[in-house]
Order: structure tokens, then C-alpha cells, then sequence
């Protein structure tokens, strides 16, 4: 071996301990650009040879591949599972099978949670709430959403989408990552790497998380939601909290002005710059970033989050709970503020939907979180113009089964995770307002016309964002990884 | 001699040096393109091994020749030859040097399909090249000095293999530069193909009872001459390849220069290129000179090669630009560009954008498929004003997309806007812009996308916005606007949405029963000019039924003002009283 160190024992030189744990491929690549590097580094100067290292220049975005019609997406995902039956997918015909055993020519082998896998039968349960169609589009909502029925010719609503997962976490993860398994990026991380932030001062993408009223516990939501996997750290959401501080450990503390705080901030980047040249690790240059971030986010942040400057009127539109912080509405209404501010991605989560009993009693409950918040956004975005360039999806992991979970009344049920269909709606950036998309059967369990995957929604949303799903890949551990794996079709039908 | 083990090394050393530094020059290179001339220090390096690699052919060989007649005339079995060890060194270093540089050719230049194989063969043959002699160099030395006889053999045995090795590499190397099979088929040439002849393919194919699905003059030679053409054409025949005609294609290529192969799409260049990535550097049309074929159009090709590539002749002629502007669809976006985006012009963007982005403000094109820019001043708000526009000088040919929402530019700002003509998208609100800076705006004739909202344009303003001829979004909530005269301009306007702010009421679910209790969706009304307040409160108008002193006041560019009529405006109704007359 060689004695890379010169002090005779190597074994406490850090810099030998990581080249001992570096593979031989590694060695040899190293080694090679080291000695390159010597011969060339005064004649060319540090970019480009660090550029040698990685062609990609940190933070520089591949840029959208095509003319992009939406500039940012604010993804309302109602976590749990909203019912498609009690909300938008209206199956009148429900109501001569009350109590009446779901046909085996309709599940057709549909593989069902431990829930109710154990169940005698399988009763249907039709919604107990009143539909209408509304506005030019004639779409169907139930008297659930007032708000969101009003707002009907703005939105696209697809009635087919599928999953493939049956549980919550499997489900989520899936949606959000292209895959069951964790450990992918999120697509705001995709996002962020492949677009990069419009907005220095904030992050690319942001998650905002409310608690639903639903007395039901809530299910669980992991930070994984809005990792990056594999792709470089500083592409991670990064979460604004509902009260106390909105970003944690961004106030100085006491005693350190911002003079200091610049100067640390330097002084820590140069250490790690060091590093970085040593190791060329790239989560060196993620923590460099991470740091520049979070000191323009202290001057960028508080004027965000005060909504003292807000008038009136957006309170009304909003609903008096965007006055309380952490509320569903509140996060609607900073939204708007993050897309007003060129944010890419915002992520909400609003939990509690998960009815596998009570249903009637709970949804209620959620939908006066939800109801008028959500279609306030999408208003308040128009008025301003800025739905125009902005996609906004509404819609949980899964949907809720036709039969009952538990007991069948005249006034109660609750609802299974049901994988095979379910509906999500869309507005704004580029996609055809005031459709109804796609059909399911006269139990809303099969898609009978125009399926929707989640490969498919996701590779619509990037297409909405200028981008081919196709080519936005990263390599890692020996191949290229996508958002949509190796499935996807744009749905071009939906495309403004 | 006591410094052998040293001076071993440092051949050693030499050798991991010159090899392990050229992937590392090579990598510097790719990713600095076109910069200085040092950064294309590179590349010509590269260049050099054409001319440094016959050093080690002609001397490698010269010196296992010398070491021959050593043995065989002089027999002199016990040293190796003074002549020998002299070539040797030149000889093992100019190997260096030339695997060197050849490493960092192979990254740098450009080479063929086809070609990858031949250069790996080639560049693992010229290493072992470089290690065989620098053996033998390391031998002789050792040899000379008298005190390992062995070493002379050693020397010998690793020389010759030397020789022999730089030979097949060196003929390798030549095959990548000129085909293989080079110098045999001067002495036995390849007949040239004929091409296949359309009526005699036709023939054939009726007897066998097969009929052609893909038809070449409808479907096939429209795809050559608008994706093909400009480039492989009379005007440009890039790559030595002309597809406008049979002739060029079939007769006037060589046996292995044909890029369509009648029946094997699948091995036909042609459609390999146009299947790949468009952004593989052997992808056609190349990135940037063309559109992309469809998989559609693809497939297409690929069933006409399969189906035998009948080609019948038809003439097939690249479009020009005024029959793309015939041609172009409404939702074509982007417009063709009238003016060439050249190096020039690039540079000229980013000298802008740099600029821009010194002073904070987000500044980019709109996409990597275009020259279009985009240009947001609005994140920085009030800290804006009217002589930072002077910041968008250069931009005037590419800009699309202006964003100037919450600044402090003022009338006298948005009137040197007027230079922009290409701009589709413009944001002016939250601004002091009144009715005196939109007259400017008339002359953004492109522009699609208009935002005014929370500024301080009247209904007067609103005429300027009635002559853009395609203009579709127009935000007025928050201003003078009144919502007759938003009524009037999206009824005037067939195709603009004029969106006043006003939001809907929560929907009503005290709908007769029958309406909820009937599954199909009923038709959709005729759609009608909107003012759309955010939703469903669109409210429907006849220009015909305005009474006429309020039709003559709007196109004279103001209100009527009638008291009656401007009561009646005040309630949301037309003046009922004039509408009698």
C-alpha cells in the first residue's frame, strides 16, 4: 500500500480512514482527476475543475424540457382517503341495493384489508348525502363541498384514478414517490432538482400540514413523504410548522446579529468547502446550501408568514379559521402567498380522512375544514391571475369502498380503502377546466372507461411543468431512476 | 549501479501518471466546451496522437529489429543492443504520450456508431503497449549493466511482444479512422448496391400477396422534408447524406454506408438515429435543429423500412418559413422565430440575464427546447423601478414573459415597454399603471396574458386592451373596471375572459329533485362570452341588445353618460329607458 499521508502511521489521518473506505473504482477515479487536476488547476481555476468532478454545476436546474404551462404546483392532499362516494362520484342507482351483498362480478378477487377481509358480507352502503350537478360543466358534487360545487367550471375532475397500494403509508408513499417501498424522492424533491427554486430566498418546496377535525384518530405522516431519497439534500421539502416559530431554529439567538451570523455563515462554508474538495462528497455542498438558505429564509420568512397585511376580504373568502395558524385554511392562504412568491412546490396535508366508520359524522366534519378553503385558493389564485400558471391537484392515496366497514344503517356506515378507483380534481396550469374525466361502473369499485394510474397523474403533472417524465432521471447505484419508473402516459385528454 | 529500483519506480510513476491523467483532461474538457484556450488545451492534446503514435510503431518495431540482427548477426546473446535500448526509450515514452492523448481523443472527439468497440480494442491494445515497453525499457537498463543476464531475455521476449502488439494496435487504429476491411478491398472491391426498383418491388410483393400499409408519398417523405431535409438536403447534405431523393439515398452509397436497409429497420441507421434520445449526441434531428420525430412517426418509418422501403419518387422539399407561418396552428406555441437565435444572440441574452440576475432579479429562459426569456422583477417588489427596465436591454427579440407585479414603475416605465414586441404574458399589477400607460401596450400585438389587477386603469383603458388581437386573459379585479364595460369587452371579444374578481356564492343544493335524481349529463349550454368572477358566476350579454348611445360611447373608447344609463350600470342592468328607442 501506499502512504498517502506521509506521517508514517496512517491510521489517524481522517483523509486516509476515507480513502481506505473508498471502493477501488472510486481509488482509481479519484486518483485520476487528482493527478489531472494537479497538472491543470493553476491554468484553469477551481470551477472548472470542480466542474470536472460533476458536469452538473451545484443547484443548476436541467431546466424544463419544453415550454412549461404551469410554473408551480400546490398539491391539497387529503390524507386518509376522502370517500369518492360521498363526494363526487355520484351512483344514484345505489340506493335499490341498500343492504344488498356486493357481487362477486364486481370485486372480482379485489384483494381487501385486514379490516374487513374477516367481514361475514359486504353491504352496500349508497351516500346519504344530496348531489347536484353545477355550473356549465354540469359536474356532480355532493352538498358536502358548497364551495368546491361552485367553483365546478374551473375544475378538471378525474373519476378513475387507481393505486396499487391498499394501505396508507404503502399508498402515500406511492403517490408521492412513484413506489410502495420508501426511500425515492418525493416529487417536490423531483421537482426541485430538475426545475431548481424560481425563489432564492425560500426553498423549492414546502410542506404545510393541518389536523382534520374528524374524531378519528389520523394517520400517521412521515418527513420520508418529502425526502429526497437519492437525490442531493438540498432538494428536500422543508416543513413550515403551524404554530411557534414556522421554520424551526431560524430565529438568531440572542446576542447574535446578523453581522455574526454572516460571518459564521462564511466562515463554516469555507471549512466545508475544504471538506468538499477532499472528499467531493456532494452532501458537503447541500449543507453549504442548506445554511445560505436558512439565512435569507430569517429575512424572507416572517414577512411570509404575516398575514396581518391581509385584508378583510381574504378572510371571507377564506373562512375566519385562515385567521388560526395551522388550520387547513390558513395553509391555503399561505400557499397563495408561497405561489404569489414563486415558491415550485407546495405540498398540504390535511389529515383525518380515514372513515372506516362513522363516515357520515366525520366527513362532515372534514369537509368544513376543507370545503371553502380549497376553492378559496383556487378563486383567490384566478382573481390574481395566477391560476393561469399555477396546477393545483386535490385528492388522497386511495378511495372508499361501496360496501360498509362495520354496521349498516339508514344513516350511518363507514368505508374500506378501496385501490381501484377514486376521484382527484385539478385547476388551474394547464389543464382543461369544467371536465369530468373518465367513468367507473354503477358501483364506483371498476373504471369502465378511461383508467387514470398514478404513473399517469404524475407524468401529467410534469408534463404540466414542462417536463418529460421520460427524461428527468438520476443515476444511483448503477441506473437511472424516474419519478414514474419505467411506467406513465401523459393524459393529453386533460391538457388545456 | 545502485539507483535501479529508483529508476524503475520512476518509470513506473511516469507511466500511472501519463495514464491516469487523461480520463481527468478529459473530463475538464466535456464539461467546459468552448471556453478559452487553455480549455481546449484538451482537446488538441488530443489531437496530437494521429501525430505522436508512429513514434512508438516505427521505433518499437526498429528496436526489436536491431535486437535481431544483435542475435542473430553479431551474436551478442548477453546485452542488449546500444542501438536497441536507444530506440527503446524514445520508443516507450512516445507509447505514453500517444496512449495519453489517444485516451483523451477517444472522450473528446465525436465517432460513429459502430466505432465504440473497435476503440475499446484499440485503447487496451496501446496500454498494453505502454506497459510492454516500459517492461522492456526497465529490462534493457537493468540488462546493460551486466548484472542480470536474464533481464537481457526478458528485455527481448517483452520487446518483441512490444512490436508485435504496437503493430495490431496501430492497425486498430487505423480501422476506426478508415473502416474496416480498408486495405483488403482495394484489392477486392464491393460491387455497388442498385437500388431497389420501385414497380419491381411492387411486383414482388403483389405475387407474395402482401400489400404495403405505409404509403411513402403520403405518409413517409412529409416526415424527410419537414424533419430531414433542411440539413440533408441539396443545401446542406450534413454528414455526406442527402434523403431527398432515391438516388442519394440507395445508388450513390457504398454497401456499408447505407442508412436504410430494405426489410431491417432494425439495422437501418436511419431509424436508429431517430429512435434514440433526443438528447444522445447521435440522435436525429440533432437537439436544437429540429423537432423531434413522434413515436408515431417512428414506428411509421420503421414499418415502411420493414415493409421493403419502397420509395417512390416524389419531391421532397423542405419547408420554408412562410409555409410554416401558413401552416401553424393556434396552439402552436412559441412563435417561429424571425430572427436567427446565433451564437451572438445567446450571448447577448446571457450578458442581459447576467445583469438581471446581479441585480437580484429572476431571469431565464423559458424553456431548454427555446430561445424564449422570462423575466420576473416581481420578487423584489417596490425596490423596482422605472430605470431598472434599462436592465432588459438585448432581451427585446427573445422576451415572452414579463413579470413587473408590485414594483414602483410608474406610466412613463410601462410606455418603454413597447419595444417588446414578442412579450405574450405580462404582469402590470399592483402598480401605479393608469389608463395613459396602457396606450403603450397596444403595440404588444403578441401578447395573450395581460394582469392589471389592483392597478389604477379605468373602463377607458380597457380599449387599449380591446385592440390586442390575442389577447385571452385579462385580470381587472381591484380597478376602476367597471363590470359593464368587462361585460362589454369579453362580448366584443369572443375568446377573452375578463376576470372582474367576483366570487361566486357557495352552490345551491335546493335544486328541484329531478335535477339530482337524472344520471346523465344533460348537453352543455352554448358556450357564451364570460365575465368570469372566479367560477360560475359568468353572466351572459348581447351586445345587440345595449342601446345604441351606449354601443357608440364604448367605441369611442368611453361610458356612456347618460345619467340614465349610468344608473342603470351602477345596478348591473342596461338602461331600459334608451334600449325603447
Amino acid at each position: 500500500m501506499i502512504d498517502l499521508s506521509g506521517s508514517g502511521c496512517a491510521c489517524r489521518d481522517p483523509m486516509w480512514e476515507s480513502l481506505r473506505l473508498q471502493t477501488r473504482r472510486q481509488f482509481f477515479g479519484r486518483a485520476a482527476s487528482g493527478i489531472g487536476v494537479a497538472a491543470l488547476a493553476s491554468m484553469m481555476g477551481p470551477r472548472a475543475v470542480f466542474a470536472g468532478t460533476d458536469p452538473r454545476a451545484p443547484g443548476a436546474p436541467i431546466g424544463p424540457h419544453f415550454a412549461p404551462r404551469a410554473k408551480r404546483v400546490i398539491y391539497l392532499f387529503q390524507s386518509g382517503a376522502p370517500s369518492q362516494l360521498d363526494l363526487f362520484d355520484y351512483k344514484p342507482g345505489m340506493r335499490d341495493y341498500f343492504n344488498t351483498d356486493l357481487p362477486e362480478s364486481i370485486r372480482m378477487g379485489q384483494r381487501l384489508t385486514t379490516m374487513t377481509s374477516g367481514q361475514a358480507r359486504f353491504p352496500v352502503a349508497p351516500s346519504i348525502f344530496k348531489f347536484a350537478q353545477h355550473g356549465q360543466s354540469r359536474a356532480w358534487v355532493s352538498d358536502l363541498m358548497p364551495h368546491v360545487a361552485s367553483i365546478a367550471d374551473e375544475l378538471c375532475f378525474i373519476k378513475t384514478l387507481h393505486t396499487d397500494a391498499i394501505n396508507h403509508d404503502p399508498g402515500m408513499t406511492f403517490i408521492q414517490t412513484g413506489s410502495q417501498i420508501p426511500g425515492r424522492p418525493s416529487m417536490g424533491a423531483w421537482l426541485s432538482y430538475g426545475l431548481g427554486a424560481e425563489n432564492h430566498d425560500l426553498p423549492a418546496f414546502i410542506v404545510l400540514i393541518s389536523q382534520g377535525s374528524s374524531k378519528r384518530p389520523s394517520q400517521a405522516l412521515f418527513s420520508r413523504l418529502w425526502g429526497t431519497g437519492f437525490l442531493p439534500s438540498e432538494h428536500q421539502g422543508v416543513q413550515f410548522r403551524g404554530s411557534g416559530d414556522p421554520v424551526l431554529y431560524l430565529s438568531d439567538p440572542g446576542g447574535v446579529d446578523r453581522t455574526s451570523r454572516r460571518r459564521m455563515l462564511d466562515a463554516l462554508a469555507a471549512l466545508n468547502t475544504r471538506q468538499l474538495e477532499r472528499t467531493g462528497d456532494p452532501e458537503v455542498n447541500a449543507r453549504i446550501a442548506a445554511g445560505e438558505l436558512a439565512f435569507r429564509m430569517q429575512a424572507s420568512v416572517p414577512g411570509l408568514t404575516d398575514l396581518s397585511t391581509e385584508p378583510e376580504s381574504t378572510f371571507e373568502l377564506y373562512g375566519e379559521d385562515a385567521r388560526k395558524p395551522g388550520t387547513y385554511a390558513a395553509n391555503c392562504l399561505l400557499a397563495r402567498r408561497l405561489a404569489e412568491r414563486g415558491v415550485r412546490f407546495i405540498q398540504l396535508y390535511h389529515r383525518g380522512w380515514d372513515q372506516h366508520g362513522d363516515l357520515p359524522r366525520d366527513i362532515r366534519l372534514q369537509c368544513g375544514d376543507t370545503d371553502q378553503a380549497s376553492a378559496a385558493l383556487v378563486l383567490d389564485l384566478k382573481r390574481r391571475g395566477l391560476l393561469d400558471d399555477t396546477l393545483i391537484v386535490w385528492g388522497g392515496e386511495f378511495g372508499r369502498t361501496i360496501y360498509s366497514q362495520g354496521t349498516l344503517s339508514e344513516t350511518d356506515y363507514g368505508r374500506d380503502h378501496h385501490p381501484r378507483c377514486f376521484t382527484v380534481w385539478m385547476a388551474g396550469g394547464g389543464v382543461k377546466p369544467g371536465l369530468t374525466y373518465g367513468a367507473t361502473d354503477d358501483f364506483s369499485y371498476n373504471v369502465v372507461e378511461n383508467p387514470v394510474h398514478i404513473h399517469d397523474m404524475n407524468a401529467t403533472i410534469l408534463h404540466c411543468m414542462g417536463i418529460d417524465h421520460t427524461r428527468l432521471t438520476y443515476r444511483f447505484q448503477g441506473r437511472d431512476f424516474r419519478l414514474t419508473d419505467v411506467h406513465g402516459v401523459v393524459v393529453k385528454d386533460i391538457l388545456a | 549501479m545502485r539507483e535501479h529500483p529508483s529508476m524503475k519506480r520512476t518509470i513506473l510513476s511516469l507511466v500511472t501518471l501519463a495514464l491516469a491523467g487523461a480520463p481527468a483532461l478529459a473530463a475538464e474538457a466535456s464539461a467546459e466546451p468552448s471556453g478559452s484556450l487553455l480549455a481546449n488545451l484538451p482537446k488538441f492534446l488530443g489531437r496530437l496522437h494521429p501525430v505522436v503514435v508512429h513514434f512508438p510503431i516505427a521505433l518499437l518495431v526498429a528496436a526489436a529489429m536491431f535486437e535481431v540482427f544483435a542475435v542473430v548477426v553479431r551474436r551478442q546473446r548477453t546485452r542488449p543492443s546500444a542501438a536497441g535500448i536507444a530506440c527503446v526509450l524514445v520508443g516507450a515514452l512516445g507509447a505514453g504520450a500517444a496512449a495519453w492523448f489517444g485516451w483523451i481523443n477517444a472522450d473528446l472527439e465525436p465517432h460513429g456508431r459502430g466505432v465504440a468497440g473497435l476503440i475499446e480494442v484499440h485503447r487496451w491494445l496501446g496500454i498494453s503497449t505502454v506497459v510492454l515497453a516500459g517492461i522492456a525499457l526497465v529490462a534493457a537498463i537493468i540488462g546493460a549493466t551486466g548484472r542480470a543476464r536474464g533481464m537481457t531475455a526478458v528485455y527481448r521476449v517483452a520487446l518483441v511482444l512490444a512490436a508485435g502488439v504496437v503493430g495490431v494496435a496501430g492497425h486498430w487504429g487505423g480501422s476506426i479512422v478508415y473502416g474496416e476491411g480498408y486495405i483488403t478491398e482495394a484489392l477486392f472491391p464491393e460491387p455497388a448496391p442498385t437500388s431497389p426498383d420501385v414497380t419491381t418491388q411492387l411486383a414482388d410483393l403483389q405475387s407474395a400477396g402482401k400489400t404495403l400499409t405505409v404509403d411513402f408519398a403520403t405518409q413517409i417523405a412529409p416526415i424527410f422534408a419537414d424533419h430531414c431535409v433542411k440539413c440533408h438536403g441539396p443545401d446542406k447534405k450534413k454528414g455526406n447524406l442527402r434523403l431527398d431523393a432515391r438516388q442519394y439515398v440507395f445508388d450513390d452509397r457504398a454497401a456499408d454506408e447505407q442508412v436504410i436497409i430494405p426489410g431491417d429497420s432494425f439495422n437501418s441507421d436511419l431509424h436508429f438515429r431517430i429512435s434514440l434520445p433526443s438528447d444522445d449526441e447521435d440522435a436525429m434531428p440533432p437537439e436544437g435543429k429540429g423537432d423531434p420525430l413522434t413515436a408515431d412517426q417512428v414506428a411509421m418509418i420503421a414499418t415502411w423500412i420493414d415493409e421493403g422501403a419502397v420509395w417512390s419518387d416524389v419531391p421532397i422539399i423542405a419547408p420554408t418559413l412562410a409555409d410554416a407561418e401558413a401552416t401553424k396552428g393556434a396552439e402552436q406555441a412559441p412563435p417561429e422565430p424571425a430572427f436567427v437565435f446565433d451564437d451572438a444572440a445567446k450571448a447577448r441574452q446571457e450578458s442581459a440575464f447576467a445583469k438581471l440576475r446581479e441585480r437580484g432579479v429572476v431571469a431565464m429562459p423559458v424553456s431548454a427546447s427555446a430561445p424564449w426569456a422570462e423575466v420576473r422583477f416581481d420578487l423584489l417588489g417596490a425596490q423596482v423601478t422605472d430605470d431598472d427596465l434599462a436592465l432588459l436591454d438585448g432581451l427585446e427579440p427573445t422576451l415572452v414573459s414579463l413579470n413587473l407585479g408590485g414594483t414602483a414603475i410608474t406610466d412613463k416605465g410601462v410606455a418603454a415597454l413597447a419595444r417588446f414586441t414578442r412579450l405574450r404574458r405580462l404582469h402590470l399589477d399592483r402598480t401605479a399603471l393608469t389608463d395613459a400607460g396602457l396606450v403603450a401596450i397596444e403595440r404588444l400585438q403578441d401578447l395573450e396574458y395581460l394582469n392589471l389587477y389592483s392597478t389604477k386603469v379605468t373602463d377607458q383603458g380597457l380599449v387599449a386592451a380591446a385592440r390586442l388581437p390575442k389577447l385571452e386573459k385579462l385580470f381587472v379585479w381591484k380597478t376602476g373596471v367597471s363590470p359593464q364595460a368587462a361585460m362589454l369587452l369579453a362580448a366584443l371579444k369572443p375568446g377573452m375572459t375578463v376576470d372582474t374578481g367576483i366570487a361566486p356564492p357557495p352552490a345551491s343544493f335546493e335544486a328541484p329533485a329531478s335535477a339530482a335524481a337524472e344520471p346523465a349529463n344533460p348537453p352543455a349550454p352554448e358556450p357564451a362570452p364570460e365575465v368570469s368572477g372566479g367560477g360560475g358566476a359568468e353572466v351572459k350579454i348581447d351586445i345587440a341588445l345595449l342601446p345604441d348611445c351606449c354601443k357608440e360611447a364604448l367605441a369611442a373608447g368611453h361610458e356612456c353618460d347618460h345619467p340614465c344609463c349610468v344608473a342603470a350600470r351602477a345596478a348591473g342592468k342596461i338602461c331600459e329607458k334608451c334600449s325603447k328607442h
